[in-house]
């Protein structure tokens, strides 16, 4: 243990810490620009340089290893005087424009400069212009009031994983380009923007829209993935401005992905939903909160007294807080609904029975970054969930081996050796892969999932996770099923990468038809979500055709629906048959708690008010019980709601066994594809997640779906082709060629209003190649 | 002229690149001396130490000392590198040991692997020395046939292999840290130290580098003994030392000479001052080196110690002689404008500061100087120098700083004048 | 745009590094493929980048770092007169303008008839020889301006073997 003094105080550090920790850990203050903790040290700035007893030179303090008997000051006139000379240097091409920089208020650079700077400067050559490069629609550049602190370089190559942005040039010509003009792709670009010191790389969507001291702060969580991201939601008057990351070591570290930082955007939409509205003569109509309420309660009334409440069905987004997800269920099974779900995006549930209490990561977010041997199974998170994918990336770099099967394997950002059957029969290799597991002989053909047995054996205690795709697929129940057979085969514990930001919640909560609150059994057999059996939907927080797998049974059901009442955020995207509609406040704007994948339990307040006459989620589901004559949920205040749930609830764990026992399976054929046609797979992408992250313009992007390169060849088809089913309009797409979706297949993104016109991926579509490059 | 040559001895000699005149020289001795005497690598490091060679690319360091702070017994792959960049204002010799006794450096170091227990290494020549590079290949291809590259080098239990590497332009990958980075496919930037190469360099792998001429060196002492090295020159400064003398005498050339030989016969050797003109300046080991006054110059010997006692350093022995008949601003200006082309870019004081000190040469030299120039050139200077990674800042500071301590009549005249007290500036 | 040859001689170049790597055949990749093509075009960069299996952004760096790329194409002979300290005290700036003054263009440009490009650059490395041009693989040494008319007549001659 080095034994060293920093101006004059004396302390013992770990061998290995730096001068600038160890006076970090003194509570002594050192500038610093190209020093990151979270990233590796360049020691390039030199703004850091402090003076060290016997040393003529001064040092860099966030490079130089504290040694025993340093005696180091940073206050002495050598330590100022290299300071400040680097702080002259550090000027004299930056364009001093703050007045007019983004920057402004929150600049390490002014900040600095008022503490270390030489009043005047000697400099009076002329200044250095850097010509700016787009780099997308989410990151604004000023590349003239670079540093070349080299921070959003090293983030890109380090934590982001992809590298594209760079120092291009030498000497005093280098400048942080992508060189040719092109957007910077990476799922965690946003945060570029806070690590850059100056304003040379700002977030494009708050450009000019106000100086950063006079934006509130409300300590917030991002709604759009089950990592439970801590954020902090920054706003002026009745909008949000800004959503930055909040630091917490556990779950986010100090990031946030960009959905979650640019989501926001979509709080604006032209189509929020401002008022209630009824459908009065086939059309939309504003109306008072009253009438909308009394109408929603008639409806559903009208059609328990016709069909029995039965006939109803309850959807709630996964999205919603705790307090709304406990209120919603409680009082439609109150009215005696029993099909409340939130499982839009999954069409097999027959394995219902065998579901966990709800799913748990089974570990901390920390804690994976210490995994050894990981099988991902039907999981990428990389778009679904960012930054617990960030932890992944941290045990692949830490020596960690990674596998994932899935049906088509996406673009990781760290190693992984994925298996994909180009067959597409994804299910056939877990069950494989057990068997292997259990000593079966490899065939010959079989080396990759062969290695990966022999490296699940090996390994001590490998972790199997299950991601989102594997709710999504067709045959879910058998798949799980065989997942769990590898795991027991390999003895490997199980985790589950929740699918949506408040899963956890929706399934602690009892928003699923077969279990109350705490996981208690409802009995009784169940229909589909998107069923014509079901007379009348609730739709909370949901836009069917786009949050649903079966975007066809969607369509079909709701046209037969007697009564649809919505309640949301949004109108855009109100199916037809919507009488009702009631809106709701968004997350920033009422407060509440979501349960992240952990099974932490966290909550949020509210940042400003709701947009017009939108009002929260549970105050909206307390007046509406009112009106349907339901008891109970007279709630005064969210507290109430919050003790409500929780006393329901009760303790939780944070590790649950990830399956029950399963029921047996009746095998399923697979109907064959009709001649020439292709099977549709496909996937939710990271800006189309949710109706707030689809309205969101500077996170949209060109839907373009994936083909086989061969079967692109075979077929002739160029980069746009048309996709046609019997009975649905012509849908014209950009195609990439894509050698890990399989033969005979189409990848399509999901969410989209591609996806939607071709009615989801309940059937198959041929395809052609497209006349003209316009879209549907 | 080169009597005591060592590194250069048979430069005159025809087709002195190949291996059958390099052998009929005594070539590859030293290397069959360590097998069939069963000299060990330590005995090796011993000799070197013995020799006081010290390191020829700039900085002086003693060869063996750095030979043995090698990691021993380490797993994994240790290199050796040998550093060809040779990009400095007035160097000009490595170029041609590797013209002319491209072997002398293959044998050094294939001797420096077996002391160190390196597997592998690179000769890092820089990319517009395309002749030497084939010498080089074509010599590393004899090599490799008679037995004295590859797996078991003569039958022995030692396996070395040797490569070229390609600079493409930077006299940065000069500095060792930055020719590893160039090495790994990078920007040529400096790392910061610690960690050293010893035990963090090429690829994170403990590794050694030599200049060309250190490791030309090698052969010689081995076969004739640290002693007798030590014995050419002067203690502390052991052997002979190439000499690239530059600039303003009537003929220019690299002289290999004994260390501690007086300045004045070196000048002599490469012919003198051109006719009736007086020795003004001399910048003793390259434009990264303090100049010095003629006159301190003439009372010098060439080593190491007598160059520093006169307040500059031998750097790579590249002695750049300056006659009265030139402004000393215009040769200034010029050398700043050398460190702003070839700052990387990384450290803030070396990028902005190069830049600026040229700004303000050019100024001063296109008769725009201001009456605070010649301070302000001082302050940007010490704030420059001692604050950044690696030392091409310094060695662009010290131009600046020691020309102006000798000349500054001769700035002042260019600020008040707008143009040279000395010689004539050719119209533009 | 890399031909075969050139995939071969990047591929020769790799084997001198270890497996993992890939990246330090950048530089040599670079300088073959501009070999071959001239100069070095943004897709080929980009090529280069693919071929190694690394991000395009660190063959731009590399690309931009290192003044031997050429970014731009340049005339069939490129004359690069060194202008460093010993050059210049024998009398590099004579020569430039001599050459300019014989090409009819200034440093940095190529002439007209895509014959010659003339530029500037920093110490060779070749000093006591000074004034000293480096042209394809060979240097010109104690360079005058009448020795450069007569290179410039036997280049024009479309002889390069100008020893
Ligand atoms: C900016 C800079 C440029 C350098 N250029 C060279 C060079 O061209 N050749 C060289 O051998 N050493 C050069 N050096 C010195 C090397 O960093 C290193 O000290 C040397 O190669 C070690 O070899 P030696 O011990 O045999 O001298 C340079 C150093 C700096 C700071
Ligand atoms: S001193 Fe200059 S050349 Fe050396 S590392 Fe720093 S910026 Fe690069
Ligand atoms: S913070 Fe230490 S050099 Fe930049």
């Amino acid at each position: 243990m080095p034994h060293i003094e920093i101006d004059g105080r004396e302390l013992d550090v770990a061998a290995g810490t730096t001068i600038l920790e160890a006076a970090r850990q003194l509570g002594i203050y050192i500038p610093v620009f190209c020093y990151h903790p979270k990233l590796s040290i360049a020691a390039n700035c030199r703004m850091c340089l402090v003076d060290v007893e016997k040393q003529w030179k001064p040092l860099p303090a966030c490079a130089t290893p504290c040694a025993d008997g340093m005696k180091i000051q940073t206050r002495s006139a050598k330590a100022k005087a290299a300071q400040q000379g680097v702080l002259e240097f550090l000027l004299i091409n930056h364009p001093l424009d703050c007045p007019v920089c983004d920057q402004g208020g929150e600049c390490p650079l002014q900040d600095i400069t008022m503490g270390y700077a030489n009043p005047h400067s000697f400099y009076q050559e002329e200044k250095r212009v850097v010509a700016d490069k787009d780099i997308g629609p989410l990151i604004a550049t000023e590349m003239t009031r670079c540093i070349q602190c080299t921070r959003c370089v090293r983030f890109g190559q380090e934590i982001a994983g992809v590298m594209e942005l760079g120092v291009v040039g030498r000497g005093e010509k280098e400048a942080i380009s992508t060189y040719v003009s092109k957007a910077v792709s990476s799922e965690l670009s946003g945060n570029m923007i806070d690590l850059c010191p100056v304003g040379a790389l700002t977030s494009k969507p708050f450009r000019y829209k106000a100086r950063s001291w006079e934006l509130k702060h409300t300590p917030s969580l991002c709604p759009h993935c089950s990592t439970g991201c801590n954020t902090d939601v920054q706003s002026l008057g009745k909008d949000v401005l800004r959503v930055l990351p909040r630091a917490n070591e556990s779950v986010n570290e100090e990031w946030i992905c960009d959905k979650g930082r640019f989501a926001y955007a979509g709080l604006s939409a032209e189509d929020r939903g401002l008022t209630p509205l009824l459908r009065v003569n086939g059309r939309l109509q504003a109306a008072s909160w009253g009438e909308a309420l009394q109408a929603a309660a008639g409806g559903l009334e009208s059609v328990v007294r016709k069909h029995g409440p039965e006939a109803i069905a309850a959807l709630i987004s996964p999205e919603s807080s705790n307090e709304e997800l406990f209120l919603f269920q409680a009082l439609f099974r109150a009215l005696g609904v029993t099909h409340i779900e939130h499982r839009l995006r999954q069409t097999d549930f027959r394995a219902d029975a065998a579901m966990p209490l709800y799913p748990a990561l089974n570990m901390s977010l920390e804690d994976l970054e210490r995994e050894r041997t990981i099988l991902l199974c039907h999981a990428f998170p990389r778009e679904q969930q960012p930054l617990t994918n960030h932890r992944l990336r941290k045990a692949a770099l830490a020596g960690a081996t990674i596998y994932a099967i899935d049906t088509v394997l996406r673009p990781f950002n760290f190693p992984v050796q994925g298996l994909c059957p180009e067959t597409g029969d994804d299910l056939g290799t877990y069950r494989r892969l057990e068997e292997l597991l259990q000593g079966a002989t490899a065939r010959a053909e079989e080396g990759a999932l062969a290695r990966l047995a022999t490296a699940l054996r090996e390994t001590e205690d490998p972790l199997l996770l299950i991601g989102n795709d594997a709710l999504q697929h067709p045959q879910a129940a058998e798949l799980l099923r065989a997942i769990q057979g590898v795991a027991t085969a390999a003895g490997a514990r199980l985790g589950w990468l929740a699918n949506a930001g408040n899963a956890a919640g929706a399934w602690l909560l009892g928003c699923v038809p077969h279990r109350r609150p705490g996981g208690e059994t409802v009995p009784g057999q169940r229909t589909p979500s998107w069923s014509t059996a079901h007379k009348a939907f609730v739709l909370y927080g949901v836009e069917p055709e786009y949050d649903s797998l079966a975007v066809e049974a969607a369509q079909q059901a709701l046209q037969e629906a007697e009564f649809v009442l919505a309640l949301g955020h949004f109108t855009g995207n109100l199916p037809e048959q919507v009488q009702v509609f009631l809106p709701l406040a968004s997350w920033a704007e009422s407060a509440g708690s979501f349960i992240n994948n952990e099974g932490r339990l966290q909550s949020y307040r509210a940042a400003v008010k709701p947009a017009g006459e939108a009002r929260p989620g549970w105050k909206v589901l307390r007046v509406l019980a009112d009106h349907l004559g339901v008891a109970g949920l007279a709630f005064n205040d969210l507290d109430e709601v919050q003790s409500a749930w929780q006393g329901a609830l009760g303790d939780f764990p944070l590790d649950v066994p990830a399956f029950a026992a399963f029921p047996e399976l009746a095998p399923e054929a697979a109907a064959p594809l009709p001649e020439g046609h292709l099977r549709l797979l496909g996937d939710w992408t990271i800006y189309t997640a949710d109706p707030l992250v689809r309205r969101a313009a500077p996170l949209r992007r060109p839907a373009v779906c994936r083909m086989h390169p061969q079967d692109l060849q075979a077929r002739g088809l160029g980069s746009v082709i048309e996709l046609r089913r019997a009975g649905r309009p012509v849908v014209t797409l950009p195609v990439q060629a894509d050698a890990s979706v399989p033969r005979g297949c189409l990848w399509l993104p999901l969410g989209t209003a591609e996806s939607v016109a071709l009615g989801g991926l309940q059937s198959s579509c041929t395809v052609g190649r497209a006349s003209s490059r316009q879209a549907i | 002229m080169y009597v005591n040559g060592v590194t250069l001895k048979n430069r005159g000699i025809p087709d002195s690149h190949r291996l059958s005149v390099y052998e009929s020289t005594g070539g590859y001795q030293a290397l069959r001396k360590i097998f069939s005497e069963q000299v060990t690598p330590e005995q090796v490091i011993a000799e070197m130490k013995t020799s006081a060679l010290r390191g020829r690319g700039g900085a002086g360091f003693p060869t063996g000392l750095k030979w043995s702070f090698m990691p021993k017994g380490v797993s994994g792959t240790k290199y050796l590198l040998c550093n060809a960049d040779e990009g400095e204002p007035g160097t000009c010799k490595d170029r041609d040991i590797m013209r002319y006794e491209p072997h002398r450096l293959i044998e050094g170091m294939i001797i420096g692997a077996y002391a160190m227990g390196a597997r592998a290494g690179y000769i890092f020549i820089r990319g517009e020395f395309i002749e030497p590079i084939r010498r080089v290949e074509a010599a590393l291809e004899e090599a490799y046939a008679a037995g004295f590259l590859g797996e078991r080098i003569l039958g022995q239990d030692f396996s070395f292999d040797l490569y070229v590497y390609r600079g493409a332009g930077a006299y940065i990958c000069g500095e060792e840290t930055a020719l590893m980075e160039a090495l790994e496919g990078k920007k040529g930037q400096p790392r910061f130290k610690p960690p050293f190469p010893a035990s963090y360099g090429l690829y994170g792998r403990p590794t050694t580098i030599n200049n060309v001429e250190t490791f030309a060196s090698v052969p010689d002492i081995i076969v004739h003994g640290g002693q007798w090295f030590l014995e050419l020159g002067k203690a502390n400064n052991g052997g002979t030392k190439i000499f690239s003398v530059t600039g303003h005498v009537q003929r220019p050339g690299n002289y290999e000479v004994p260390m501690g030989t007086p300045f004045p016969e070196l000048l002599e050797m490469a012919g003198g001052l051109r006719p009736g003109r007086s020795l003004k300046a001399v910048i003793p080991g390259g434009t990264s080196t303090a100049m010095l006054a003629g006159d301190t110059m003439m009372d010098c010997t060439m080593d190491y110690d007598s160059i520093a006692k006169a307040g500059s350093a031998l750097g790579a022995g590249s002695v750049i002689v300056i006659d009265d008949s030139v402004c000393i601003v215009r040769v200034v200006e010029r050398i700043a404008r050398f460190y702003m082309h070839e700052s990387c870019g990384q450290c803030t004081p070396c990028r902005e500061g190069m830049g600026w000190l040229w700004r303000v040469m050019h100024r001063i030299e296109n008769g725009q100087g201001r009456a605070q120039d010649i301070e302000l050139l001082l302050n940007v200077g010490s704030r420059i120098e001692g604050r950044t990674i690696c030392a091409l800042a310094d060695g662009g500071v010290a131009p600046v700083v020691s020309s102006i301590k000798l000349f500054r009549e001769e700035y002042e005249h260019h600020i008040r004048h707008g143009q040279c007290l000395v010689g004539q500036r050719r119209a533009a | 745009m890399l031909s075969d040859q050139a995939l071969a001689a990047i591929a020769a170049e790799r084997r001198k590094y270890p497996a993992d790597q890939a990246r330090s055949a950048l530089l040599a990749a670079l300088r073959i493929a501009q070999e071959e093509h001239g100069w070095l075009p943004t897709e080929l960069i980009e090529e280069v980048a693919q071929v190694l299996e690394i991000p395009s952004i660190q063959a731009f760096e590399v690309a931009t770092f290192y003044t031997m790329y050429d970014l731009k194409p340049v005339g069939k002979h490129k004359l690069c007169v060194c202008g460093s300290v010993s050059c210049f005290l024998n009398g590099s700036d004579d020569i430039l303008a001599h050459l300019q003054k014989r090409l009819g263009i200034g440093i940095g440009e190529t002439t007209a008839d895509g014959l010659f490009t003339l530029q500037e650059v920093e110490c060779l490395g070749a000093c006591k020889d000074a004034p000293v041009l480096h042209l394809g693989d060979q240097y010109l040494e104690r360079l005058t301006p009448e020795g450069i008319d007569a290179l410039i007549e036997q280049l024009r001659g479309g002889s390069s073997d100008v020893r």
